[in-house]
Formats: C-alpha cells, sequence, structure tokens
C-alpha cells in the first residue's frame, strides 16, 4: 500500500491509501463507484432488505446516493483548503471518532469516519486535522460488523494503522508530544 | 515526533494524487447539471433492463447499438442525443425524460402614459416632499424645488 495526498494546498492535511491491487486511492475509487449508476443499483438491489428502514427502492437510494456522494466531496474539498486558515469548516469537524463513545481526539492513531447519511469514509487521525482515508462504504445496517463490506472495513483501518506503525509515523512515546 | 518532523515524514513518504483521478473529480464537477440527468435516465434504464429479465447485450441488439454503447448509458457518462432517447424509451416502454412545454408566452403591447424616467422622477420628488415636509415642520423655510415630468434632454430622441 502507498499514502496519497489528495489535495496539495495550501498544505496536505487529507491522506488516502492506494492499496496494491486498486487503480486508484481509496477517497477517488470511492467517490467514482459513489457516482456511477451501475454500481450504486447492482449494490442497492444486493441489500434491497436494508433499505426496509429507509422506505425506498434502489433507484431512489442511488440516485440519493450520487447526490450525497457529491456534497460530502464539496465539504472535504472546502474543509482541506479554508479549514486550515481556521476560516471554515476543518476536517476535524467533519472527521469524528469511529467509536460514538470517544469524545476526545486524544487518543493515538484514531479510527475516525466522515458520514453522510449512509456514505462513510473510515479514516486514521495521524495529527490535528491530518487524516488518512483507509476506506469507505454504503453503511445500511446500525454495526458495521453485520455485513461483510463494512466488515471488511474495519480490517482495513487495522491494517492502516498498522502500515502506519511501521512507516514511523506513529510513535507511543513522541505522539504525545504532538502539539495538539 | 512532533509536528514538523509528521509533516517531513509525510511528505517524504506521500505521492500526489494521479493526474487521472484529479481530471475526473474536476470533469464531474464541470459537468454536474447534465451528469445528474444522465445518472437519473441510467438508473431508469437499469431499473427497466431488470424488471424484463433482459441483460445489457439483450439491449444493445434490441436497440441496434454496440454493447460499448450500453455500458456508456448505464455508466452515466452519456450526454444522451433525443434520438437515442427515443430509441430506449420504445425498447423499454417507459417514459424517460418528461418535456414541459407551455403555451407560447403572449405579448401584450402596454401603451406607456409616462416613461421609466417619469415613474422615477416622480416617485423621487414623492420622496423627497414628504421629507421635507417632516424636516421643515419646525418652521424652516420649505425648499422650492421644480419637477418636471419631462424626460431629460439627452434622453429625448431626435
Amino acid at each position: 500500500m502507498e499514502l496519497v495526498r489528495i489535495f496539495d494546498l495550501p498544505k496536505p492535511t487529507l491522506y488516502a491509501i492506494h492499496y496494491d491491487n486498486e487503480a486508484q486511492d481509496e477517497y477517488h475509487r470511492l467517490l467514482a463507484i459513489w457516482n456511477d449508476p451501475e454500481h450504486l443499483y447492482t449494490f442497492f438491489s444486493e441489500n434491497e432488505a436494508d433499505l426496509t428502514w429507509y422506505g425506498i427502492d434502489p433507484g431512489t437510494a442511488a440516485l440519493e446516493t450520487y447526490d450525497l456522494a457529491g456534497e460530502m466531496e464539496t465539504a472535504i474539498q472546502n474543509a482541506c483548503q479554508e479549514g486550515y486558515e481556521d476560516i471554515g469548516l476543518s476536517l476535524q469537524m467533519l472527521f469524528k471518532p469511529l467509536n460514538n463513545n470517544e469524545t476526545s481526539t486524544d487518543v493515538e492513531l484514531q479510527r475516525t469516519k466522515a458520514k453522510w447519511k449512509w456514505l462513510r469514509f473510515y479514516d486514521v487521525r495521524i495529527g490535528s486535522n491530518c487524516f488518512v482515508i483507509t476506506g469507505g462504504a454504503i453503511k445500511l445496517t446500525l454495526e458495521m460488523k453485520e455485513r461483510p463490506h463494512t466488515l471488511n472495513e474495519l480490517s482495513k483501518i487495522e491494517r492502516v494503522i498498522d502500515y502506519l506503525k511501521d512507516q514511523g509515523l506513529y510513535d507511543p512515546y513522541d505522539f504525545e508530544m504532538l502539539e495538539f | 515526533m512532533t509536528v514538523k518532523n509528521l509533516d517531513k515524514k509525510l511528505k517524504a513518504l506521500a505521492k500526489s494524487s494521479s493526474k487521472q483521478a484529479l481530471d475526473a473529480s474536476q470533469w464531474r464537477k464541470d459537468n454536474r447539471d447534465w451528469l445528474r440527468k444522465s445518472f437519473e435516465i441510467s438508473i431508469h434504464v437499469l431499473a427497466a433492463i431488470k424488471a424484463r429479465g433482459w441483460n445489457q447485450k439483450q439491449l444493445a441488439e434490441a436497440m441496434g447499438v454496440s454493447q460499448q454503447q450500453v455500458s456508456k448509458i448505464v455508466k452515466g457518462k452519456e450526454n444522451f442525443t433525443l434520438q437515442t432517447i427515443a430509441a430506449l424509451e420504445n425498447i423499454l416502454e417507459r417514459k424517460l425524460i418528461q418535456t414541459s412545454l407551455a403555451p407560447a408566452p403572449q405579448v401584450k403591447v402596454i401603451e406607456r402614459t409616462k416613461s421609466p424616467h417619469d415613474i422615477f422622477t416622480t416617485s423621487v420628488k414623492e420622496v423627497f416632499e414628504s421629507n421635507s415636509q417632516k424636516i421643515t415642520s419646525g418652521g424652516a423655510p420649505k425648499e422650492q424645488v421644480q419637477w418636471t415630468n419631462k424626460a431629460p434632454s439627452y434622453l429625448k430622441v431626435a
């Protein structure tokens, strides 16, 4: 796997993992499939039972996902470009702890998520307002472990944390000295 | 590890986003207006294919186009012509787009009794006089202004 800078300016704050078996990094790969009607319609048709709670058909869910993905992309882009200057939304406001019981950001290599209704980007926070996207999913169930595709995202997060540690982007002792 | 060191390590380790990914993202943004409509049509086509128990190859054959063309349609990247939409509608027996042609607007000729300039100066005059009365109610001499309803000379057509 490789680390990719998503936005270079004004300062790189968002990174994504490019897995060896994928054509592009996770940020751009997910946005591409969330803009793909065929992929979305197939996904929602296969998971139609999970849409019962929402009371919509696969076609409507696909179209809503397309709109959500557009909103999400714009918000993340704005947060990267404006948030750094503290004049707008910051990434830290969009990327919340994955564990709903965690309220503090003072957690080493914290597992986080950006959430837009059922859309998720999963990430690891490596510093103040600095995140690495590990993957993402359409989460229609309460728990990630309830479906194989979301369960897989949990294991991807753990693999990325190991990778970040291997690359020296984590040190249990020095991490406490990060200037938050 | 300080933030500075972390930045340095990230800079050394991370590569830039691929040009292809950045271009695709920009293209989506630039063309979002029509891409959304194309997306919506794709969903209708996919639902119709599913309802008929067809696959994309069968749709391509029915339309007399290549499978690549159908693939483009269901990927939401087709800037449809009316001809393609009509062909799809006929084959799938469902409306994909609806036009709402309202009756052509009727042009009503209004005969102006006052020019826009007249209307403007009259309004200004009314406001000015109203304010002037308020200001001069204490006894100060009321300013006399001669207002004309005629358009200024530079607006006159010879």
